[in-house]
């Protein structure tokens, strides 16, 4: 990196250096301007700009931190002269530079300032500033990847940031604890109220990071919300169950449910972020309902999610998949949004793909028709990979679907006379599924099929035409040898793939009309023998000895016809979005449909809430944290807000909409919590 | 959780600046991204999710640069296109518009930036009014010596600064509303949605607290207002600034909030509610294969009469071989692009009610090109001021400070086209 940025910049080379020293005028910050950018003072400048490290400039200063980060890996003595200086600079008045002190010095991977760092850490973590504590949160993840061995010190500091009550540092402690200690929940338990409550107020990054660990929190936390309206979910499993059998399964489960309090809280006080302008906020917040509020309220999510879809391309592209995982699962959700999934000639393939993929999982009996006049104008389009897409596609919706199952295979049928080659080719393909899982009568198609043989050329066009000839060639009996006779002419140019075709067709024949064909299978069998291809090769050994009875040929080649003219299952069209959901939304790993490096999974609902007591903190300091020490007093209309609006919040709200159970469950919930106290049961805080 | 590196490449893929945060990917990873890009490009399954081995690129290209965030563990990829393009957005405030030219110019700024931007993979400070307050331009001479610290950072409000003073305390609201509009061939209207925003310009002294008062229906449902002679509008997914208090909001639909100085936008909603297309367009388009095509455009303005949509722009497709183009217009000029394969008909000022008419013609090669061509949309350009489509108003602006200065709110509304179009047959 270092060599090609080099001549980047040399290209611009000794420009860069005169401009910069004579609009900079001080010595040392030509120094900066002229060297970072060219990248070639790695080795020969280091020890004069760590001088400079002591200046009392913060410009200077700040470009002296921006250059030790970057080259204090490969001159690891030299950095250490620099190190005092930032130990003196931990102890500025100045909050920031105390800040960006440690941030530096954590930044210089040197395992030698292991315990400097350590020290400086726990140091940083009882500071007066909430900044401070922010970046020493963002340093415990440094440590860690430069020294595994500190885990054990580095989970005491974020054990004591956990319980810092700043909007700051709350997104960078919980990304510090996911690093380093997701496994320890149990230290989520006393701040799992608060964290809920300051959510709303943590900056947009910090929001995504907390929603996530508080989505697997709760999975392992609280008991399944699901159970209470399984019967909703079995109602998509009506075709395959009868009535009798659901009803009584979900007589078995209808045990009381209520929800747990806490569980509630973070439900509706992740609400509200829905409406943020953030993308990646609004998705943690979708996963989050979709992974743990009950199945009645998940609804709410969609909207916020076709919205998002009007945001850039790349973001699109995860939504889509999002939502088509989800659509899949529940059709309802989405089915009111189905427009906005339509296809735009502009938007790029990638996107085009995925909302063909969604609209094929909204498709049911009602809206089927106008999805199938949409997809006609599809096929029209000029791209032609989406309009193979859109056949595909109606090929799925036809299966899934059995009412418009004919009116697919005529629209594709007629779609063989299309002028353009490609679509003709997906269409074959397509039909030739459909077909397969319709053994009824249909020669006409087959009939057309063989002609188009002539004018096709996509090998895998024609090597579908020649197996749905294979096999039914005893329905087109004329037709079939015919075709043999033709394909024995060009064998020698096929596809690879036609000519494994034609070898099985030719078998096929054989076995059921050897006084037509037998001259013919044996001429391919020859040309199949002296074949470049092994696996031609392979397949005419195979077809010889099973199908031409000779003294060798053992007890197969008696079932030869079974063998060949045997029922196949026919292929299941399935969405490639079918087993994504077990992966949490909104991950990489989602993204990749497989397990990215650090995966944390997702825990199943436990069976039995473990206790929820734990999550109970001591009473005076459930109080002091709605209304944090110091801002209630000042008169400051913008601070006071966000003190006291959370008490407002709580009082009004609950009045108002469903809040009412829940109120009513809090208060029983406080009740405990002073039983408890007085019980003396707590555990002492550390 | 999130990236490791993030790397700026020009358009051949050489790195242009780097800036790796974890230290976990080796640096020499990128050199893999451009070849796995031109492969998947040509496969025709480009995906903004590229991946060597172990390693994910997160990519996003903007003018002529790319931006690749590389990471090996499982990371929020929505968290890490949404980085990106908030990156994006830095640097064009910082360098007006960002492309080779100006990340080669500025060097030191960008590696600063991308140093404030990202701590560890995880995204920091990435508000660019805030950044502007202690990044400073280079071609801004810096103050030697003096260490102001900007307070902003460690405030509870980061998006404001203390301390701001204006001679005349206004503020600025543009209501802008863009109609989305999909009509197929037949002349039935697939989609039709409205996107608005509501931006604010604000030159306030002090730390001001804001009230905005909308026709929200439901506002007005809740407070007992909607009466007959108040037109109220539902509003659908509302989106807003983080200075917008959304629990206050989701209280009692107040729009409350402290804004940053200067331009920023407030809050976006959506309507879908049904509404008459603004312009709607008739076209006929008569293909007589080896000689000509003929191209009848009829447009129709279906809002109010008293309004005015400027700047009309209808673009109509057609065929890639025409040539030797004519037109006829009963107002407006009409203009052939070749390079678009469309006549763009631009009228400068369309009042309400009105019908207007093009007549185009081409001759066709009467040698015909073999692949088939697929038949575009029309797509329509317009802005009509003083009007919005969902009949949203602003009913009041309340500017509370303590000290107690007036403050003059100024509203104006404007609509215009979005992504509107119109199928042909």
């Amino acid at each position: 990196i270092y060599l090609i940025e080099r001549e980047t910049a040399r290209e611009r080379g000794n420009t860069a250096g005169e401009v910069g020293e004579e609009e900079a005028g001080s010595q040392q910050r030509s120094l900066m301007w002229g060297s970072i950018p060219e990248g070639k003072n790695a080795s020969e400048l280091f020890p004069a700009v760590v001088k400079n490290v002591a200046s009392k400039n913060i410009e200077i200063k700040k470009l002296v931190y921006v250059y030790l980060v970057r080259y204090a890996e490969e001159q690891q003595d030299l950095a250490l002269l620099s190190i005092s200086t930032f130990q003196r600079a931990l102890k500025d008045p100045n909050q920031l530079i105390r800040a960006s002190a440690l941030r530096v010095l954590s930044s210089i991977r040197v395992p030698i300032i292991v315990p400097i760092m350590m020290l400086a850490i726990k140091e940083a973590s009882a500071d007066l500033s909430p900044y401070v504590r922010k970046n020493a949160a963002h340093a415990i993840q440094k440590l860690y990847s430069l020294d595994p061995e500190q885990k054990e010190m580095l989970i005491e500091v974020i054990e004591k940031l956990l319980k810092d009550k700043s909007t700051l540092v709350a997104g960078s402690v919980v990304m510090a604890f996911e690093e380093v200690c997701p496994d320890r929940i149990d230290l989520i338990h006393k701040n799992y109220r608060k964290l809920c409550n300051l959510l709303v107020d943590v900056e947009e990054w910090g929001q995504v990071v907390i929603i996530h660990m508080l989505t697997r929190y709760a999975r392992t936390q609280f008991v399944s919300p699901w159970k209470e309206d399984d019967g909703l979910e079995d109602n998509e499993k009506n075709f395959y169950e009868s009535d009798d059998e659901q009803k009584e399964k979900t007589d078995q489960r209808k045990k009381p449910y209520t929800m747990d309090p806490d569980h509630r809280l973070l439900i509706r006080n992740t609400k509200p972020l829905l409406q943020s302008r953030n993308a990646a906020v609004v998705m943690a917040v979708a996963q989050l309902y979709w992974h743990i509020s009950p199945k009645s309220e998940v609804g709410i999510i969609s909207k916020s999610l076709v919205r998002l879809l009007r945001s850039n391309r790349e973001v699109q592209y995860i939504v889509l998949q999002n939502i088509a995982t989800m659509s899949i699962q529940r059709k309802g959700m989405f089915e009111p949004y189905l427009k906005s999934f339509y296809v735009r000639s502009t938007d790029p393939t990638m996107i085009k793909t995925l909302k063909l993929e969604i609209l094929t999982n909204l498709a049911n009996e009602a809206n089927i028709s106008t999805l199938l006049r949409e997809f006609q104008t599809y096929v029209k389009s000029q791209d032609k990979q989406f309009a193979a897409a859109t056949i595909q596609t109606i090929g799925r919706c036809a299966t899934n679907i059995s009412e418009v199952t004919d009116t697919c295979l005529n629209g594709l049928v007629c779609l063989l006379s299309n002028r353009d080659e490609i679509v003709v080719a997906e269409s074959v393909v397509v039909i030739k599924k459909l077909l397969q899982m319709q053994p009824a009568q249909h020669g006409e198609i087959i009939k057309h099929m063989a002609k188009l043989l002539d004018s096709i050329t996509v090998p895998v066009a024609r090597a579908s035409i020649l197996w749905l000839i294979g096999e039914n060639c005893e329905r087109v009996p004329k037709i079939a040898p015919d075709v043999l006779r033709k394909m024995a002419k060009s064998f020698t140019s096929e596809d690879d793939l036609v000519k494994l075709q034609i070898l099985n067709l030719g078998a096929k024949l054989y076995l059921t009309n050897s006084r037509q064909t037998k001259l013919l299978t044996q001429y391919i069998l020859n040309l199949g023998k002296y074949d470049q291809n092994y696996d031609i090769r392979d397949r005419t050994r195979f077809i010889r000895q099973l199908i031409v009875p000779n003294e060798k040929s053992g007890a197969l080649s008696k079932y030869a016809k079974k063998i060949f003219l045997a029922q196949k299952p026919a292929p299941l069209l399935e969405s490639p979005f079918k087993d994504r959901d077990h992966f949490q939304l909104g991950t990489l790993s989602h993204t990749l449909n497989t397990k990215a490096t650090g995966y944390l999974e997702l825990s199943n609902w436990p069976e039995v809430a473990p206790d929820p007591s734990v999550r109970n903190v001591e009473v005076i300091e459930l109080a002091k944290e709605w209304t944090p020490a110091g801002k209630a007093k000042k008169e400051n209309p913008a601070k006071k807000f966000y003190s006291e609006s959370e008490e407002e919040e709580d009082s009004s709200d609950s009045s108002s909409d469903s809040g009412e159970v829940y109120n009513s469950l809090k208060k029983l919930c406080s009740l405990q919590l002073i039983c408890y106290a007085s019980n003396n049961t707590v555990r002492p805080s550390t | 959780m999130s990236a490791s590196a993030v790397f700026i490449l020009d358009v051949k893929g050489k790195p242009l600046i780097s800036r790796n945060y974890k230290g976990d990917v080796a640096m020499s990873e990128i050199e893999h991204f451009m070849p796995l890009l031109m492969q998947r490009e040509e496969e025709g399954a480009l995906a903004p999710l590229l991946s060597h081995g172990r390693v994910h690129f997160l990519w996003i290209k903007h003018s002529n640069l790319y931006l690749v965030a590389t990471t090996l563990k499982n990371a929020n990829a929505s968290l890490v296109y949404s980085f990106l393009y908030k990156t994006v957005e830095v640097f064009s405030e910082y360098f007006k518009e960002l492309e080779e030219e100006s990340i080669r110019d500025n060097f030191v700024i960008v590696y600063e930036l991308l140093d404030e931007l990202m701590d560890f993979g995880f995204p920091q400070t990435t508000d660019s009014k805030i950044l502007q307050e202690y990044i400073t331009q280079q071609g801004n001479k810096l103050e030697t010596g003096k260490s102001r610290v900007p307070p902003t950072v460690t405030n509870a409000v980061s998006w404001r600064s203390e301390g701001i003073k204006y001679k005349k305390n206004e503020v600025f609201i543009d209501v802008i509303e863009s109609v989305n509009l999909l009509v197929n061939a037949n002349g039935s209207v697939l989609l039709s949605e409205i996107v608005g925003t509501i931006k604010l310009k604000v030159f306030l002294s002090g730390m001001p607290e804001l009230r905005l008062g909308l026709n929200d229906r439901v506002l007005f449902e809740l407070t007992g207002l909607s009466g007959s002679k108040n037109k109220s509008v539902e509003l659908e997914d509302v989106k807003f600034h983080q200075c917008v208090r959304l629990s206050r909001f989701d209280n009692d639909r107040t729009i409350s909030f402290i804004p940053p100085d200067g331009d920023f936008e407030l809050m976006s909603y959506r309507l879908s509610t049904q509404v008459k297309p603004l312009i709607w367009i008739e076209s006929v388009i008569e293909k007589f294969s080896h000689s000509r095509v003929e191209i009848m455009v009829k447009a129709k303005g279906q809002f109010k009469k008293q309004s005015v949509a400027n700047g009309v722009e209808i673009s109509v497709p057609v065929p890639s071989d025409a040539d030797s183009p004519r037109f006829k217009t009963s107002v407006g000029s009409a203009k052939y692009v070749p390079e678009k394969n469309v006549v763009i008909w631009s009228i400068k000022s369309f009042p309400g009610g009105k019908e207007y008419l093009m007549r185009a013609h081409f001759g066709l090669p009467s040698v015909e090109k073999e692949e088939v061509e697929g038949r575009p949309p029309i797509g329509v350009k317009f802005e009509i001021p003083y009007f919005t489509v969902s009949g949203i108003q602003v009913r009041y602006m309340k500017i509370i400070e303590k000290s107690g200065y007036q403050a003059l709110p100024w509203v104006r509304y404007i609509t215009q086209s979005g992504d509107y179009q119109l199928r042909t047959s």
